[in-house]
């Protein structure tokens, strides 16, 4: 029954925040899956439903995350012209921003005094979970600790970035969906989805890449963290 | 749809294999979804056959990610410690890698197309 209940719950929400972030023609701040989460948070609280349990029962939507990424070769396939044209740019945009997306973590967490492990768990935070939490793995850092700040970099990805494009006046959905999925993984990708779908496959795309990158970056970069 | 939930499911499945077997870094589906970009480059009939349900299934990937967001609430703890300073980072982080990457993928692409270097 935990099980149904979880499941019920989940989609409930997701639809009602789906509802709810199209009657505030989407908003940032009305992100479905950040509206979801958070609601669902609630639940667990007041409910005193503990995670570990609520997690087991909601397995099957969690599931659907790997065919969905699998899912993600298509959109970007149907761009296979445009990603041809813009190739070279977009190479040099995901090394620096890449590297850009690790040092500045790790030079504000230095300069508010977050202690050494923190920081180390901080470099991943612009890659998705997996990939996160191999990275902290490998260099020392908690994996746990980077879950959290890889969503935390979603959620804060998902609301800033509409704002972040207007402020550098750059209207090209295929620049704004990489620069989202590069900074802010999956959940950037969906915010880039409900701008276009072009947008989204490009998005789809960096946060593929910019998994490989900084993989590679931070074990390179790590003799620069205080 | 079943072949096309088969389709995605195989690729994922030779991706994890592939990352188990080598060792790799990066999750399976991940290297699932290059596979198959590969896959539809080497045949392209492919994207009829899961089109209908690989359209579904992005539309909903919000979704997708709830379960494991949720999870946030076993570090509350930790927040009461450093909560300011880990979140104003990330936030200030998340802002100056977006605005760079954007402007200088935007900028390069207007160079690119003013007919290459002179």
């Amino acid at each position: 029954m935990m099980e149904l209940l979880a499941l019920i719950m989940t989609l409930g929400f997701y639809l009602a925040a789906r509802r709810i972030s199209s009657w505030g023609k989407d908003h940032p701040l009305l992100s479905p899956p950040v509206l979801t989460i958070l609601a669902v948070i609630i639940m667990l609280l007041v409910f005193k439903i503990p995670y570990k349990e609520y997690f087991q029962s909601a397995r099957p939507i969690h599931f659907m995350l790997g065919p969905a990424t699998v899912a993600l070769a298509l959109p970007l396939y149907n761009q296979l012209e445009k990603l041809k044209k813009v190739l070279a740019p977009l190479m040099v945009a995901l090394v620096i921003g890449s590297t850009v997306g690790i040092l500045s973590a790790v030079f504000f967490g230095a300069l508010f005094g977050l202690p050494h492990d923190v920081l180390l768990a901080l470099t991943p935070k612009s890659v998705t979970t997996p990939i996160a939490m191999g990275i902290a793995e490998k260099i020392g850092g908690a994996p746990s600790l980077a879950t959290v700040f890889v969503m935390i970099t979603g959620i804060a990805g998902a609301i800033v970035a509409t704002t972040v494009m207007k402020l550098v006046r750059v209207q090209d959905p295929v620049v704004k969906g990489f620069a989202m999925g590069l900074a802010a993984h999956g959940l950037g990708t969906v915010r880039a989805f409900q701008i276009s779908e072009m947008a989204g496959a490009f998005a789809g795309l960096a946060m593929a890449l910019n998994g490989l990158m900084t993989a590679i970056l931070v074990p390179l970069l790590l003799s620069l963290i205080p | 749809m079943i072949l096309a939930f088969l389709i995605l499911l195989s690729f994922q499945l030779l991706g994890e294999a592939v990352v188990h077997s080598l060792n790799l870094f990066i999750p399976g589906p991940v290297l699932g979804m290059v596979l198959f970009f590969v896959a539809l480059l080497v045949k392209p009939a492919l994207k009829e056959k899961v089109e209908v349900l690989s359209r579904s299934i992005t539309a909903h990937l919000a979704l997708f990610f709830v379960p494991a967001g949720v999870g946030v609430i076993e570090y509350f703890d930790l927040f009461g410690r450093y909560g300011v300073g880990m979140v104003v980072t990330i936030l200030i982080s998340t802002v100056i890698t977006l605005g760079v990457t954007a402007l200088i993928f935007h900028q390069l692409m207007k160079v690119g197309s003013k007919g290459g270097p002179a």
